[in-house]
């Protein structure tokens, strides 16, 4: 009879019976919102081919801008509208430029864009039905570097609707491309975001890349990568070359957020750290920033 | 006394163990759309509702943790390892799973092959076409905090 208890102790003590763990209480991420980059859609242009006309000639390649950037808006994120930028540029006299790579890329650096996806549109005429491919390529607009690549396809149709097909082919696309871009993002937001720096000296100033200053006396162009070195995040940079004149470095990356106050970091705070280690040299400089470009003239 | 103690002793091992079918799934892409996604999947179970349950756990599985090769989510929708998300958020994924949530974003699924022991595959298995609204998956991660919203 004393087992009795001692089987009741056993049927209900959970035996063979998985004891459910309590779930840990999930602790909700704060602080400061991050400033989302600016990103906006623009036609590719071919050779013959005006910027400034090449949307109203073609309801196509509108409906290709339009579903690109529909496919944003799906994902919560807006856009800088192109032909409101175009409209924009086309009152200064930047618009005069008859290059088209010119006018491009006044463009992409009046509109403030951090990155911009170039949409090409090429029609198929067949016996066998039409179809439409779009290639859609993301740019940063500092640095060049390629964000996503994706071609889309429309499928062979035996109609005359290229609109219908255009937007078939970005809609096969457009998903991959976004996510593409968001693996891209996650990268930046793991291991910084990329910003070019472009060191030059003053035309009056008598000093060298190749001048040794500071108290080691180093070359300055070693006194300066030894410093980037300490600042990039992760010790993450690139120089692209140095001369006696220029010193250019086309990738350095640099948080997301200041480290010390949680706060947003940008190109312009990395550029007032350059001023204090410049000051600390005994230096005084020019800065100037274009997107994520830093442009830092030694005087 | 004895042989009762025996028979209770018995009883209670031969409860603990439960007769399961080993696992098996298999998922094929078909279609999709801006908002959807369509696949085969196949799974097995210990009978037709566990087996079709199992499947669309998988469907839902493939989209978070592996991607579905050939369509537009080819990626995963979490990055990263599925046991690191599921010990980073355990309270979302066991209603998510354990509690079935996943099936709020099942919008259709089709018996393809029914359930019965196929040629080639362990235990008795099922097929369903199964459609996800993977639009409002992603939006539920999002807003539960598990995937980021599209940006930095």
């Amino acid at each position: 009879m004393k087992v009795f208890p001692l089987l009741l102790a056993l049927l209900f003590g959970g035996v063979g019976t998985i004891s459910a763990q309590t779930p840990q209480p999930e602790v909700p991420t704060a602080a400061t919102t991050t400033v989302q980059p600016k990103i906006m859609v623009i036609p590719y242009v071919k050779a013959g081919e005006d910027l400034r006309t090449i949307l109203e000639n073609d309801v196509n390649k509108r409906i290709v801008l339009t579903k690109i950037r529909e496919a944003f808006d799906s994902r919560g994120f807006t856009t800088v509208d192109f032909v409101a930028r175009l409209k924009a540029l086309s009152q200064s006299d930047a618009m005069k430029s008859d290059s088209q790579t010119d006018l491009k890329s006044m463009l992409v650096a009046s509109s403030g864009a951090d990155l911009y996806v170039e949409a090409e549109m090429d029609v198929l005429l067949t016996a066998s039905g039409n179809a439409v491919k779009v290639l859609l390529t993301g740019y940063d607009t500092s640095s060049g570097a390629s964000l996503s690549n994706k071609v889309g396809e429309s499928g062979k149709f035996y109609t005359d609707d290229m609109g219908k097909l255009a937007s078939k082919a970005v809609e096969q696309c457009a998903t991959d491309f976004l996510n593409t871009m968001q693996a891209k993002f996650t990268d930046i937001v793991d291991n910084g975001r990329t910003i070019v720096v472009d060191f030059s000296l003053d035309e009056a100033s008598t000093l060298t890349f190749a001048s040794e200053i500071g108290t080691q006396g180093l070359p300055l162009s070693d006194e300066i990568m030894l410093w980037i070195e300490s600042q990039a995040h992760k010790g993450n940079y690139h120089v692209q070359g140095t001369t006696d004149r220029q010193m250019i470095f086309d990738e350095v990356r640099v948080p997301l957020k200041d480290p010390k106050t949680g706060a947003n970091y940008n190109v312009q705070k990395f550029g007032l750290e350059v001023f204090k280690f410049m000051r600390s040299l005994g230096l005084s400089i020019e800065r100037n920033t274009k997107a994520n470009t830093l442009y830092i003239k030694i005087k | 006394m004895k042989s009762v103690f025996l028979s209770l002793i018995a009883l209670l091992v031969m409860s603990s163990c439960s007769r399961t079918t080993a696992e098996f799934a298999r998922i094929v892409y078909l279609t999709d759309d801006r908002a959807t996604i369509s696949m085969r999947c196949t799974a097995t179970g210990d009978n037709r509702e566990k087996a079709a349950q199992a499947a669309r756990r998988e469907a839902i599985k493939t989209l978070l943790f592996r991607g579905v090769a050939g369509s537009q989510q080819s990626r995963p929708l979490i990055e990263g390892t599925e046991d690191a998300a599921l010990q980073q958020h355990p309270q979302y994924f066991q209603q998510l799973f354990e509690q079935q949530h996943y099936e709020r974003f099942v919008t259709q699924s089709v018996v393809v092959v029914p359930f019965a022991r196929n040629n080639g595959e362990q235990g008795k298995t099922i097929t369903l076409d199964v459609r996800i609204h993977l639009e409002a998956l992603r939006k539920d991660l999002e807003s539960n905090g598990i995937v980021r919203r599209f940006g930095l």
